[in-house]
């Protein structure tokens, strides 16, 4: 059943060619998202998250960036193959984004209720029945949208540039321009970093909800593990462009398999309290030398003489629950 | 306890909103309204709260980077608000900071060793370059970096690397006092946890007082010993981290541990409910009247509109701002009174 | 990023990065950035190769003394040949050498206008910005009026109060140029007062002066540069304005604005003597804006990443 994916990534490289040489930041990423499933990716600086979202936007710069092989296949269609048009005409109906800052995702000089009638008027015309929309039509979605992220008094907010409103105000306002192509879709990259505590639990109850009734797909992108947590169905530990490990987002944290995700589980400061782990010992690789094999071995404590060696495959471990690490190997897995 | 390091009374720092033309004074930030409390020497004083509840400026007033616009800050028994040169000097010897950000807090155009060394110059305590070295060397060590760090700029480091420089610089005169502002929240989890567990050990080995402050309550419980919640430039709670974490007073310190995301189970049970309906942080130019919390909270009365409530402690060693929290508990106290006089009645009776 | 974040254990360890490693790599990936960039590498060739003939004149030059008084009235007027590359003017001279010879007299101009009123306006800027108040007031708006003058009359009204010469016309435009470096370092002065490094100078208890030339002066360092860069071509442009009408380079010295202005008497017939000077001074400044160019994107410290 190949309909029942809403992105595949297929053994993805991508490299960047940078003063001291090529960068290999992406090693053979694989993920999907099913539809109406909420994933998340998580990992920390520099894993390659980004790098990964930018490639499925098809918003790469190439070159710098050199994309040797890999697949990125959105409901059905190749997204590395797609003409400048065509990622247009995906943008405007199939797929949206929610940033991290809503201050720099929005433009300053101009007043809300103009950018998100450009969003309207966009994907209007990339939809199969794209006639002209009429300006009462218009407004009309605009408030629907509004009103649907809960944005209180919409007459004034539509008039109102982005620097009159707070950060979780401007959020809101992203989000509506988000849903309101009626995408199927979603790239959320950290869109509750940037806010308080209060305000940021606040916007991802609603996201929650609002992609729940209406089944949106969500890839949720984000360092933030509670937020994972809370959020999705499944999670993809990413370190160094590498996916370690994949799993229900319930049984991953209950019962992390890869030493990657171990340690950094353990190094996140509880609620309940008590001492915080060690953390990982070692650093991120330069991706201009990364190490062989499995890149998390030189930080790993369980390395195996075959962890250098060759990059482990993602391995079964229980049922939905896949590793990409050599101790789970069993006879013949090597091969 | 052991005595107090440092005492802080009645702190308010105001900033001028000024106009574009003429430089008029149109208004104020009212970042610290009357805030007190004092931190007992190797103690790490925790100081949560959101953007705009000025945690980050107590901070930077205490090491008079901003002049206090009114309270007192008594640092050893000596006044740092009525500071001569002298006491100045020894109060920068003995307190120094480390930032938020290792990106904008260490100079891109000094090599780490001419920013660990700055202090040492300054004050003249190591004069001639060999020592110096030494001394930069010994204190790169302390924070686990190798001295070859030294001749190196920091774009050249880690996140977590630059963190370590910036602690070492704070070190660099052997401190008594450090102000932590948000010193890991630009790291990752991985490298917080070690930044977090050197910062620990130093702090013991040295037998230095933190004030720590952050946005991250998980944080806070891990390493501070006493917690205070600021919102909108006031302390509404403050306690011991153990007994706010476990029996949060305040509407506002449940909200905010109910809207941490966490990661286990155990966590989520012990979240308290939210006691909140929603709504946004107020400015503080204009903050709300009487309890600034009372537009967001669920639990808001008439008389938290119009009253500001005091910091009462309701029991020992823990404060709470709150009309209501504060009738509950003393309702209990009464009712213990009452309990108590009565028995007393009744063994005057019995004596009789 | 080389090494391990906390991997380091033996305290005495050698240091085996050394200050001139350090240095080395800091040039490289500047060099890297700046050779990147197609065109602000011509822009630094064109301005080099300018320097280094203005340098050599005397002895890249097919006729050295056609710079100064010489008179040759048999080969006056030759269009551009095999032994003239650009022609000879009304006296005979070899307009190649004596765009040569003006070069060296622009360049200087250059460097003492420059010379004068950048550390000036760079000092007063710093002030300006780090005191803020009273200070900053007072300074910013004194500048405000300098910046109401153009140089060009500025130097034209002191030239003809006196008797023009070409060191006149230098103090002329120095005492003007300033202003626009005591603006652009007040305004980043500003931004990086802010900035937390300051802060945490100021907790170590730091001095004013100590503060605004270790942590703010070079801070200012890049924006400084490219800003004389594209200026010396500014500054050349005015001086050779002045020298066409008169007021800078005196004949018999090789100024390229008046040999412009001669040139310009004998339009179109002898359209070399006017063509080949105004080219050169095309050449010059458009090469000191690429590089200008190239110059801000190199020192730009956190600009790249992946």
């Amino acid at each position: 059943m190949v309909d029942q994916y809403m992105l595949e990534i297929r053994d993805l490289y991508v490299y960047f060619r940078v003063y001291e040489g090529i960068s290999r930041v992406l090693d053979g990423v694989s993920l999907d998202v099913c539809k109406g499933e909420r994933v998340g990716l998580a990992g920390e600086t520099g894993c390659g998250k980004t790098v990964t979202m930018k490639t499925v936007m098809g918003a790469l710069r190439i070159p710098p960036a050199i994309i040797p092989k890999g697949e990125v296949i959105l409901d059905g269609q190749n997204v590395l193959k797609m003409s400048a048009k065509q990622l247009l005409q995906m943008k405007g109906t199939k797929v949206s984004m929610i940033f991290q800052d809503p201050m720099n995702a929005l433009n300053p000089v101009f007043a809300v209720g103009t950018q998100l009638f450009d969003v309207i008027r966009f994907s209007n015309r990339h939809t199969s029945n794209g006639g002209k929309l009429s300006k009462k039509e218009i407004l009309n979605r605009a408030i629907t949208a509004l009103d649907e992220v809960r944005l209180p008094d919409i007459k004034r907010i539509l008039n109102s540039y982005p620097l009159e409103l707070s950060g979780g105000m401007r959020q809101r306002v992203l989000i509506a321009m988000a849903l309101v192509n009626g995408p199927s879709f979603l790239i959320a990259d950290e869109p509750q970093t940037a806010l308080d505590v209060t305000i940021g639990a606040q916007i991802l109850d609603l996201l929650s909800e609002l992609v729940r009734t209406k089944g949106i797909s969500v890839l949720l992108i984000t360092h933030n593990l509670g937020v994972i947590q809370e959020t999705t169905e499944r999670v993809n530990i990413m370190y160094a462009g590498q996916v370690a490990e994949t799993a229900p987002t319930a049984l991953l944290f209950e019962n992390p398999k890869h030493p990657y995700s171990q340690g950094l589980l353990a190094s996140v400061p509880r609620l309940t309290g008590g001492e915080i782990a060690e953390g990982i010992r070692g650093m991120v690789p330069d991706y201009t030398a990364v190490p062989s094999g499995c890149r998390f071995h030189p930080r790993c404590d369980h390395a195996l003489p075959i962890c250098s060696q060759k990059k482990p495959p993602l391995l079964l471990v229980e049922p939905d629950h896949l590793v990409g690490c050599w101790l789970y190997a069993k006879e013949g897995d090597a091969e | 306890m052991s005595e107090s390091l440092l005492v802080v009374e009645g702190l308010v720092k105001r900033f001028p909103v000024r106009a574009r033309t003429f430089h008029r004074q149109v208004g104020e930030v009212k970042a610290v309204e009357s805030v007190s409390f004092d931190i007992k020497s190797s103690e790490i004083f925790g100081l949560v709260g959101e953007s705009g509840s000025g945690k980050s400026t107590v901070g930077k007033t205490l090491l008079r980077i901003y002049k206090p616009t009114k309270g007192t800050i008594q640092f050893k028994g000596r006044d740092v608000t009525k500071l001569t040169k002298e006491t100045l000097r020894f109060f920068r010897q003995q307190a120094q900071m480390v930032f938020q950000d290792p990106k904008s807090s260490l100079n891109p155009r000094r090599t780490i060793k001419s920013t660990i060394e700055e202090s040492l110059i300054v004050h003249k305590v190591a004069k001639n370059g060999g020592a110096r070295k030494k001394i930069v060397a010994d204190r790169l060590a302390m924070v686990e970096l190798s001295p070859n760090y030294m001749y190196k700029y920091p774009s050249m480091l880690s996140g977590g690397q630059r963190q370590r420089v910036a602690i070492a610089r704070a070190l660099a005169l052997d401190p008594s006092f450090i102000v932590l502002d948000e010193p890991t929240s630009a790291l990752d989890v991985s490298v917080q946890a070690k930044v977090i567990r050197l910062l620990q050990r130093l702090q013991a080995e040295r037998q230095m007082a933190y004030l720590f402050i952050s946005h991250d309550l998980s944080l806070m419980r891990t390493i501070a010993s006493r917690t205070a919640v600021m919102y909108l430039g006031r302390i509404y709670e403050l306690a011991a981290t153990e007994d706010l974490f476990t029996n949060p007073l305040h509407p506002y310190t449940r909200t905010l541990i109910s809207a941490v995301p966490v990661v286990s189970a155990e966590e989520r049970q012990m979240k308290p409910k939210k006691q909140s309906h929603g709504g946004e942080i107020p400015s503080p130019i204009n903050p709300p009247s009487g309890c600034a919390f009372h537009p967001r909270c669920s639990l808001a009365k008439q008389v938290c509109a119009q009253k500001l409530p005091d910091l009462a402690e309701v029991m020992a060693g823990h404060f709470v701002r709150c009309h209501i929290a504060i009738d509950a508990l003393s309702a209990n106290t009464r009712k213990i009174h009452l309990v108590d006089s009565a028995k007393e009645a009744r063994n005057k009776i019995k004596r009789r | 990023m080389t090494a391990d974040e906390s991997t380091f254990s033996s305290v005495g360890s050698e240091i085996t990065v050394t200050r001139w490693a350090s240095f080395k790599d800091q040039v490289g990936r500047s060099w890297y950035r700046f050779s990147r960039n197609p065109i602000s590498l011509a822009g630094g060739s064109m301005v080099l190769l300018v320097i280094v003939l203005a340098i050599l004149a005397p002895y890249v030059t097919p006729y050295p003394r056609h710079a100064g008084s010489f008179t040759d009235f048999l080969s006056a007027f030759q269009p551009p040949s095999q032994s003239h590359w650009f022609g000879t003017d009304e006296v005979g001279r070899d307009v190649f050498t004596r765009v040569i010879f003006g070069y060296r007299v622009s360049l200087m101009m250059a460097a003492v206008v420059l010379g004068i009123s950048v550390p000036f306006g760079i000092f007063l800027g710093l002030v300006a910005g780090y005191f803020g108040g009273w200070i900053e007031t007072i300074i910013m708006r004194v500048t405000d009026i300098f910046l109401a003058l153009p140089p060009l009359v500025m130097a034209l009204a002191i030239c003809s109060a006196f008797t023009p010469t070409i060191e006149k016309a230098m103090l002329a435009v120095a005492a003007i140029w300033w202003t626009w470096h005591c603006r652009l370092i007040n305004s980043i002065t500003r931004s990086i007062k802010t900035e937390e490094f300051v802060q945490a100078s100021q907790v170590i208890g730091s001095s004013h002066l100590r503060i605004l030339f270790k942590d703010i002066l070079p801070n200012c360092a890049s924006a400084i540069m490219v800003k004389i860069t594209l200026d010396a071509g500014f500054v050349i442009l005015v001086g050779a304005g002045l020298s066409f009408l008169g007021l800078g380079v005196q004949p018999p010295k090789p100024g390229l604005g008046t040999m412009i202005s001669y040139g310009s008497q004998h339009l179109p017939m002898k359209w070399w003597l006017t063509v080949f000077p105004s080219f050169a001074i095309f050449f010059l400044i458009l090469g000191f804006n690429l590089l200008g160019d190239g110059l801000r994107d190199m020192l730009d410290v956190e600009a790249e990443g992946v």
